[in-house]
């Protein structure tokens, strides 16, 4: 079931009405149904793996309350790693698996020992490496008794598959999660609405913007041998605008209907295209996923004390975790390192958190430097998302190699429409600026009149009927 | 709660109305013509209505007898153009149907146009009846592709469309497909819209075969295809029709054919570079493969058709 579909819109209202009008009363009730929902809307995909999430849930609560409960460090540990590898091990097996076999093979090619990898042929299950985390972080908490085990069953798993987050995040924490599960929820007006205007906005995102620029970006990638420096430059920038409608679009969506249900889950996206540096970046950019590396991974691993080698070691840690979470595919690996490569400075010079706020805060425009630094961090971005693109790494240098040729100062030469789509994106772009002081681009609207606002929202809507692009899968469902 | 279900209630009626002109102004959905079924089960669209077809760039409009298209009845030698969409032609301007194109071939002769989405080769041949006893045409131009011949077999139902019943050699009518349901959507515009772009309730096995973006070729049955064939030489004046198959037809089709009693032109796109469809998702004829459709036709009315005064003598050995 897509957050963009009719199937969607039956269900949520559903949902929504049950939630509210006929089970407010009982929060027990409400959790149950909200898991009900969950396992339905996941079913939706593939039923068949609904056990293993099922499985999954069901493994990380037991072994959660089993670490708290042992008194020997021994057990605590036995239960801890059981989790961990198991957890792990399914990501292994569904995810990584066909990878390590094709790449040994070829390992052993390069030496001329010819092999057959043996690979699995398995679907990936949607939202595994979400959920795998969202558990493992639990259990994580649970070893390092910074939180207590969940006893309620249906609490718990409602933590881990709560249908907004499931299948592509935000990763959530239980510390974060898990108390407002508890917690008795009143419906707030101004709540519903505003998640309903993330939603929309989200909506906007995905299929004016991200369906759009994901078509011309598939015909350019397809075939970067046939097209010219200039044109391939523009592949590179729609793909740019694609991933970050679909997913920053997803999460809106998600956060949206999460509060409709009175629930408010971790801010994924913060405009991470007006970062002034990598680091910023990094910090606006699938934050949910950056700071799990950061608190699970970095920081157990020494993090930036201890000196210059184990701040470069780390780093390059996490990033190289990071484009592996991606997907078992070297360009993945290659965009992380390639990330890793450009915070680098910043870490060494101990830059990195020197812009912590917003840019050019309560003024119109940026400064001519931080326009620069922004022009400059998101030249780097594109240019690293062409490897997370690609199919494999000849694709990506064969598309870099377009681009630096005598081609790159032609005229693109793309259809009417491609023009006209990046005028939208423009116009989008002009739309995130203004709105990068609030939680997302549109959520300051309401200060304006009624008749304003419903303008803003129909002309979105006008948008979305006019220019919907082809219907496309979210990207990151595939990780 | 209260205010926010009144206040959603008003943003939706808001969004159907103002959506509804968005849709209409900038003609958003394809305007399809109301169809009605005739005293001989023939599915024909009701005289006199006009529209526009959301990817092409003219207007359609629905000539008295029903169809769309081409309909030069003046002239006392009249070739008629029998087919599926391909015919309907509804994506093009009528200047690339089969029937103007030919008409400038041809000066002499009139050009009468039946075609509609889903018609089968067995419904092809019932419009041959249809036109004999109305327009009188001298020679029919079925335009065919294997699929067509599979639908007519009625052991494979497909409800909208006229088939063939092997068992009692009868023909089974179409029916409208939810004509109710199609009728709302036709007129609330937002609502065909929203339809089209999310497209669940849209059966499967439907979709396949009515997908306008698609054509799917199926393997032929051959005994089937040889009842279908025999049932056609008992009942119809085959010596009147030309088959035209599409390109891709297999030879087994074109020896069944012809074998049967039909002449037939098979269409071939060997050796042009430049593709006949007018998309790579939408398998119909764009406006340059209807000329070549045409130019193949040409060829072949021009070597067979010996003309004396305004009748037609049709070679009897091809």
């Amino acid at each position: 079931m897509l957050f963009n579909s009719l199937h969607f819109a039956l269900f949520l209202p559903v949902v929504f009405a049950l939630y509210w009008f006929v089970l407010q009363k009982n929060l027990k009730l409400q959790n149950f149904l909200l898991l009900g929902a969950s396992y339905f809307f996941y079913a939706c995909w593939d039923w068949r793996f609904l056990f293993l999430l099922i499985f999954s849930t069901l493994l990380d609560y037991y072994t959660g309350i089993k670490i708290a409960e042992a008194t020997k460090v021994r057990l605590k540990k036995f239960w801890f790693w059981l989790s961990i590898s198991v957890n792990l091990g399914f990501l292994g097996v569904f995810k990584y698996f066909n990878f390590f076999s094709e790449s040994f093979a070829e390992a052993l090619s390069n030496v001329g020992l010819q092999v057959n990898p043996w690979t699995l042929n398995v679907i990936l299950p949607i939202g595994i490496s979400f959920y795998t985390f969202h558990g493992l972080s639990y259990v994580i908490d649970i070893y390092k008794e910074k939180i207590k085990p969940e006893k309620d069953f249906i609490d718990y798993s409602l933590f881990v598959s709560f249908f907004p987050l499931l299948v592509a995040g935000p990763i959530e924490r239980a510390t974060h999660l898990l108390p407002q599960i508890k917690k008795k929820r009143t419906f707030e007006y101004s709540r519903a609405v505003d998640g309903l205007r993330q939603i929309l906005w989200g909506l906007f995102k995905k299929i004016v913007i991200a369906d759009n620029c994901a078509y011309f970006a598939n015909i350019i990638f397809d075939n970067p041998a046939e097209q010219s420096g200039s044109t391939l430059v523009l592949g590179a920038l729609f793909f740019t605008f694609q991933i970050y409608g679909d997913f920053s679009g997803y999460s809106d969506i998600a956060l949206g209907t999460a509060r409709l249900f009175g629930i408010e889950l971790l801010k994924n996206f913060s405009f991470p295209y007006f970062s002034r540096d990598i680091a910023e970046f990094w910090r606006r950019w699938h934050i949910s996923l950056s700071s799990w590396f950061r608190d699970y991974v970095y920081i157990p691993c020494g993090g930036s004390r201890g000196g210059n080698w184990i701040k470069v070691r780390n780093t390059f840690i996490i990033f190289l975790l990071s484009g592996f979470w991606h997907g078992a595919n070297w360009t993945f690996i290659t965009w992380g390192l390639l990330n890793a490569l450009y915070i680098m400075p910043s870490i060494l010079l101990n830059t990195n958190r020197s812009n912590l706020d917003i840019v050019a805060k309560g003024r119109l425009l940026p400064s001519l430097k931080d326009f620069l630094q922004i022009l400059l961090t998101f030249s780097l971005t594109v240019f690293a998302w062409i490897f997370f693109r690609a199919i494999d790494l000849d694709h990506a240098f064969q598309y870099i190699a377009g681009i630096f040729s005598p081609s790159l100062f032609q005229m693109p030469v793309l259809p009417e429409s491609a023009y006209i789509i990046l005028l939208l994106v423009a116009l989008f772009f002009i739309v995130e600026w203004f709105g990068r002081e609030g939680n997302f681009a549109i959520s300051e609207i309401s200060i304006f009149p009624t008749p304003v606002s419903w303008s803003v929202y129909f002309g979105l809507i006008v948008l979305m009927f006019i220019f919907q692009g082809k219907e496309q899968l979210f990207i990151y469902f595939q990780f | 709660m209260q205010k926010f279900l009144i206040k959603l209630l008003l943003f939706i009626t808001f969004i159907t109305i103002g959506g509804e002109a968005i849709v209409r102004v900038f003609q958003l959905t394809p305007e399809i013509p109301h169809l009605f079924v005739d005293h001989t089960g023939i599915q024909r669209y009701i005289p006199g209505q006009t529209g526009h077809y959301s990817k092409a760039s003219s207007k359609w409009q629905v000539n008295n007898y029903g169809w769309l298209g081409i309909a030069d009845v003046k002239n006392d030698s009249i070739i008629s153009i029998i087919g599926d969409s391909f015919i309907e032609n509804m994506m093009n301007p009528i200047s690339c149907n089969q029937g103007s194109i030919l008409k400038s071939y041809f000066k002499d002769f009139g050009f009468f146009e039946a075609g509609r989405s889903g018609v089968t080769f067995i419904e092809a041949m019932q419009i041959t009846k249809l036109l004999d006893s109305t327009i009188k045409p001298k020679m029919h131009l079925i335009y065919v592709a294997e699929n067509d011949f599979y639908e007519s077999d009625a052991t494979y139902r497909f409800k909208d469309r006229m088939q063939l019943n092997l068992t009692s050699n009868t023909i089974v009518n179409g029916e409208l497909k939810a004509p109710g349901i199609k009728k709302v959507l036709y007129n609330c515009k937002v609502l065909y819209y929203l339809y089209l772009r999310f497209p669940v309730f849209v059966n499967n096995k439907n979709k396949e075969s009515h997908t306008a973006t698609e054509v799917k070729t199926r393997k032929v049955d051959v005994k089937s295809m040889n009842s279908i064939l025999e049932f056609c030489r008992k009942n119809y004046e085959l010596e009147k029709i030309v088959l035209v198959l599409h390109p891709g037809t297999s030879e087994t089709v074109e020896n069944m054919v012809t074998n049967a009693g039909f002449k037939s032109i098979t269409l071939n796109t060997t050796g042009d570079e430049k593709s006949w469809t007018v998309s790579s998702s939408d398998g119909h004829w764009s406006c340059y493969g209807h000329h070549e459709v045409a130019k193949q036709i040409r060829a072949y009315l021009t070597t067979h058709i010996k003309k004396n005064g305004t009748k037609i003598k049709m070679a009897l050995n091809k």
